[in-house]
């Protein structure tokens, strides 16, 4: 095929829509990883204004600036931006845009999901904003402890602004972490083993898969804190059997794996860049991985170091204490990874090698501060003080700001097709740097001195004036800083000259196509033999422009990509992507619906938009599949693929397996959550006489297994799937009905309890689930009538399998528990 | 006091060892030599020697050494005296073993041991008295033990540690520890 | 996929042990295990320590299990973890040995 009518075709299929439809409809990465980006640095300049005001209110003491009222809006809404706005958002935008140029795909698995996810974090964030003009801002800080952010001590609105907005903008997060790690396991180059991957799809792999497991804690925290306060429901109100702590737990648990999912692909980024700076290759990949394997993993066994000063006793903080001293050796392993991959290259030092080096002055001695807070004794001292504060910016700004400002002029040229223009950022770089350690360097003295953090004022007889003076001064170096970062990035952008293709000679795949991409990026898709496709092939990129490789088609109109299998990385199927569609954002808006109404406490709405949601998502999962699949197709290379319709393991399929471990996490949490309360709260038993009943749970078992073996034998016998999946809808139904029975019959109302209130919360969550797979189910059956799913295209099946197993599953967990718990109460 | 040893401790090792950190740094970047990653020997030293072994080595010796401290602070074995102190927006009471309570001043024996038994009405606080002890947290439903003592008698500031609403800033008390052997609350004619 | 699991099973079975440990210490302060079961060892302390000792056990044995297949990098990567795990699980139980249990 002529080569030009293959870039004119492939452009055509999949450049946005045209004008302002096409601003709302776009599901490609490479605009919604931009959007996400700059939302994110949006958010970062709010939240540095925020700063600036927090500094400029302590830079003298008793100062008349701002009352308690208002700093305690100021700092809850800095910390809550910086963490949920910016750099959360930030790493997904980062992520977003480049894995799939770097493992050498077209887009994302879930397109449309992307889009998803930029709106509801838009929407989520709007609303965030809103009530922080509007004074109605969350002030509990950013953890929002209860009892304070509680209805009885913040009866405002200000605590549900943040629980319902965060929330939002978390379903975004975990819609990015799925898609992800589907992305990472399915759509690579072709022979791209695990163990061929560029090294920062580890990162992110590892990334992604903590936030499967990272978020659940806290969404459902929010969900329990909304619900006291909206409902009454006692799970955190000691007098009625809850527990403040139960909070500290669900949100450190999420809390603390936070920090490193922030931390992970920044350092992702350094382990691309400074190989490339240093021209050679980074030592030690396979130790790189595992250590980030054993971060990824330890970080989930510190939660509990932010609660030193509770109470719990010595043993168990010790636990803690020493998974929290190990987490230091994998990040020592990295450290020196990248200083040995220094030393062994020749270092060419330029901009983003600056930021480079600041982050390794400013990450060292975070790390070992947060080595500090890791012992016991010494935490108990510093807890909660200006040393906190200092220990966190170290960490959070060296090993983030700092690796993404690198990131941002490495990448620049890839995002704009230019180079930089002037001297501009070795100055912004200097400001940056010596404002960021003129402020937080000696707050650690200001704490070690007795200063607590989040306190508006203080007295001059304390001693601390000219310290803090200082930090203001500092802080406004830096704001000076980072305002000329914008202005040269903005010089780039304009002004530029543009620039060659792979202008640091960097060996990824982002570096084999034009600049600025296109946004079907490869207009054929590449073949990896090593870690450096581009030293083993200096013309690939030509090669690939030129149609050499795989999928150098333009068929149909439709959007194709290779799918590999999981572990060797050899050509599996080619995936069908869905193109510009308007649904992600009328589902954004359904859900923001949601939110709203339980926001201005309009709560008869709210079921109406979960019914709209629901229906929303129904006709999303419609329009993807087919009805008459095209079969094996010639992708290229001697390569006869079949499509993603005819296979088992379609990233439909995987993307699902992973939503339910990240709905299994939020289950786990809420059965930890039941037995904490019952353990450690004060005031249990409850008042009254509860025996164990065994009906209900054995119709919901019943019921579950109709369910579970009624899809096994449409799995196994094509001609019986109709009927077995309205049994198993109809097994979910009667599980619904034993779970609701049980509750209604022996639970007391749930604002008598703690119990009760964690018995109706694990009802309503089983009942939700179970629904789910009824849902499920009946669509497949819709979709056996409508002749999507057939014999050779079984893999709905499948999928609604594992959706309808695991809401059964968890009926009957909860049936079983609630049932034997009046036993021993 | 041995937090304080620890404290030292912990910062002359980061000392070193950050500076260990920079100078290879900076050496990493100067020396502009040739790309001698072919030799296989560097990985193991510095992953192996660097990056594993010494960080397990100090890491170890500093946690076995922190739970000792952590240990010897506990509130373990007889104490003085018991004080049952409550926090609240926005002040402090404490109660004593004779009955009688005070608010915004906790008077101890210096000296010795006394056990602080620690809750609140209302939100979180934590009560921190800088130059006694650790922090320990005031939490409405659940009574918490930390066990300070006052070398010498004397005046002592402290303050609530966790953000407890608009009062935070100034929710603080003093203590005051009178010399053993006087009556409690005698000290401090003054007042 | 089963290989990627395998390869990171030491640090799943790490996180079995270590919420296996912390689990049970909670339970068994907030059930008073305080009494001497042996001269010397408190209740909960015994409990704690023999599941400790096992959970190192079964550390090893899948560390063995790892260990006969060292083909692939990954595999290699899977040993190295495995590895990791067992001196997780050693080192966050250690103060198993030495601090009181229940204050
Ligand atoms: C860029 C310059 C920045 C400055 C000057 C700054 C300054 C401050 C100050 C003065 C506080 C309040 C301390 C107190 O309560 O006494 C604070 C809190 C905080 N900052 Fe920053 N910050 C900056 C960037 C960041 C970034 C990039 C992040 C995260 C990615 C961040 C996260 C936080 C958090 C989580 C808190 C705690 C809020 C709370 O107590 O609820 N900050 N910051
Ligand atoms: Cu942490
Ligand atoms: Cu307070």
């Amino acid at each position: 095929m002529n080569v030009i009518q293959l870039h004119h075709d492939l452009t055509r299929i999949w450049n946005n829509e045209p004008g302002w439809r096409g601003v709302f409809s776009s599901v490609s990465h490479t605009t919604l990883g931009k959007r996400f980006m700059i939302t994110a640095a949006v958010f970062f300049g709010i939240g540095g204004v925020l700063a600036m005001l927090i500094r400029a209110q302590l830079a003298t003491p008793a100062s008349a600036f701002t009352g308690p009222e208002v700093y305690g809006q100021i700092f809850t809404m800095h910390g809550s931006i910086m963490m949920f706005l910016f750099a959360i958002p930030m790493l997904e935008g980062f992520a977003i845009y480049l894995l799939p140029k770097i493992l050498g795909a077209r887009d994302l698995a879930y397109p449309r999901l992307t889009a998803l996810g930029w709106w509801c974090y838009l929407f989520g964030g709007t609303i965030m904003l809103l009530a922080l003009l509007g004074g109605v801002a969350p002030d509990a800080g950013w953890f929002l402890y209860p009892p304070l952010s509680g209805k009885e001590f913040t009866p405002g609105v200000n605590s549900d602004v943040w629980l319902l907005g965060i929330t939002f903008v978390e379903i975004s997060a975990l819609a990015a972490a799925i898609e992800i790690t589907v992305t990472i396991l399915k759509f690579r180059a072709a022979n791209m083993s695990l163990t061929k991957m560029p090294i920062l799809a580890w990162y992110l792999l590892a990334t992604a898969g903590m936030m499967i497991f990272g978020f659940p804690p806290l969404i459902l925290g929010s969900i329990l804190l909304e619900v006291e306060r909206a409902f009454g429901w006692p799970f955190f109100q000691p007098e009625l059997g809850g527990s403040p702590l139960l909070w500290q737990h669900l949100f450190w648990l999420f809390g603390h794996p936070e920090v490193y999912i922030i931390f992970l692909p920044a350092a992702g980024a350094l382990s691309t860049i400074i190989p490339v700076m240093a021209r050679t290759p980074l030592i030690g990949y396979g130790a790189i991985v595992t250590a980030v394997m054993a971060l990824a993993f330890l970080s989930f066994g510190l939660w509990v170091h932010h609660m030193f000063t509770t109470g719990i006793p010595h043993m168990a903080l010790g636990f803690f204490s020493a998974a929290s001293v190990l987490v230091a050796i994998p990040t020592a392993v990295q450290i020196f990874a990248w200083i040995g991959t220094m030393w062994a290259g020749r270092p060419k030092f330029t901009l983003p090698m600056y930021y480079i080096v600041g982050f390794f002055v400013v990450f060292v001695l975070g790390g070992l501060t947060g080595v500090m807070l890791a012992i016991v004794p010494f935490d108990q001292q510093v807890h909660d003080t200006a040393f906190v504060t200092a220990h966190l910016h170290y960490v959070l700004v060296g090993g983030f700001v700092f690796p993404m400002l690198a990131a941002a002029y490495y990448w620049m040229p890839h995002v704009t097709g230019r180079t930089r223009v002037m001297r501009v950022g070795i100055a912004a770089f200097w400001l940056i740097f010596i404002g960021f350690n003129l402020t937080f360097l000696q707050m650690h003295l200001t704490g070690l001195l007795g200063m607590p953090r989040r306190v508006y004022t203080y007295p001059v007889e304390a001693g601390w004036t000219l310290l803090n003076l200082t930090s203001s001064v500092g802080a406004f170096m830096q704001a000076f800083g980072f305002g000329l970062f914008a202005l040269d990035i903005a010089l780039q952008r304009r002004l530029g000259k543009p620039t060659r293709r792979d202008p640091w000679e960097a060996e990824t795949l982002e570096w084999a196509m034009p600049t600025p991409p296109p946004q079907y990026n490869f207009a054929s898709l590449p073949t990896v033999s090593s870690r450096e496709p581009l030293s083993d092939n200096r013309r690939i990129g030509v090669d690939l422009a030129a149609g050499k490789g795989l999928l150098g088609r333009a068929i149909g109109g439709r959007r194709e990509t290779l799918a590999v299998d999981i572990v060797t990385g050899a050509p599996e199927h080619v995936a069908i992507l869905p193109g510009s569609s308007l649904t992600p954002l009328f589902t954004a808006l359904v859900f923001g619906g949601f939110f709203m109404s339980m926001l201005l406490g309009i709560y008869w709405l709210a079921p109406v938009f979960i019914v709209g949601a629901a229906v929303m998502i129904w006709r999303w999962v419609a329009t993807t599949g087919t009805t008459h699949d095209p079969g094996p197709v010639d992708a290229g290379n001697g390569y006869y693929l079949p499509t993603g319709f005819a296979i088992r393991g379609s990233v439909g399929y995987w993307g699902s397996v992973l939503a339910v471990a990240a709905s299994g996490t939020l289950f786990a949490s809420l059965v930890f959550g039941y037995f904490f309360l019952w353990v450690v709260a004060p005031n249990w038993p409850p008042p009254g006489a509860f025996g164990a009943y065994l009906l209900e749970p054995i119709i919901v078992t019943a019921g579950a297994l109709l369910a579970v073996v009624a899809a096994r034998l449409g799995l196994r016998n094509f001609d019986r799937s109709r009927s077995g999946a309205i049994a198993a809808a109809a097994g979910s139904a009667l599980a619904i009905a034993g779970l609701l029975a049980g509750a209604i019959r022996h639970l007391p109302e749930p604002t008598f309890h703690a119990f009760a209130a964690t018995g109706w919360a694990l009802t309503g969550f089983a009942v939700f689930s179970c629904a789910v797979g009824a849902l499920a189910q009946l669509f497949v059956h819709r979709r056996i009538a409508s002749g999507h799913v057939i014999a050779q295209r079984p893999h709905e099946l499948r999928t609604a399998a594992v959706w309808s197993d695991y809401g059964v599953g968890v009926a009957v967990v909860v049936a079983w528990l609630l049932g034997l718990s009046g036993a021993a109460l | 006091m041995r937090v304080a040893d620890l404290w030292w401790w912990m910062l002359g090792g980061s000392a070193i060892l950050s500076a260990l950190v920079f100078i290879l740094l900076l050496i990493a970047l100067r020396r502009r030599g040739a790309a001698d990653n072919r030799q296989p020997g560097r990985t193991r030293v510095w992953i192996g020697w660097l990056g594993l072994v010494m960080p397990v080595g100090v890491l170890m010796v500093l946690l076995a050494f922190a739970l000792w401290v952590g240990q010897r602070n506990l509130p373990v074995g007889p104490a003085a005296q018991t004080v049952q102190v409550t926090a609240f927006n926005y002040g402090w009471e404490f109660c004593y073993e004779d009955g009688s309570c005070s608010q915004g001043v906790l008077r101890i024996p210096a000296g010795q041991p006394v056990d602080l038994d620690i809750t609140a009405t209302d939100v979180i606080h934590s009560l921190w008295i800088p130059r006694l002890a650790g922090k320990m947290d005031a939490i409405p439903g659940q009574v918490n033990r930390l066990r300070i003592e006052a070398d010498a008698p004397g005046t002592f500031e402290a303050v609530c540690a966790e953000y407890c609403g608009v009062g935070h800033a100034d929710h603080r008390f003093v203590v005051e520890a009178y010399a053993a052997g006087a009556p409690a609350g005698r000290t401090e004619a003054a007042e | 996929m089963t290989a990627l699991i395998k390869m990171v099973s030491g640090l799943i079975a790490w996180a079995v042990s270590f919420s296996v440990l912390y689990a049970l210490h909670g339970l068994g302060c907030a059930l008073g295990w305080t009494e001497q079961a042996v001269p010397g060892l408190t209740q909960a302390r015994v409990v704690l320590l023999v599941t400790w000792i096992l959970l190192i056990a079964a550390h090893g044995v899948l560390l063995v299990w790892l260990l006969r297949s060292c083909a692939t990098q990954m595999q290699r990567i899977g040993v190295a973890i495995g590895w990791i795990g067992l001196g997780a699980t050693i080192v966050t139980g250690l103060p198993i040995l030495a601090i009181s249990s229940c204050v």
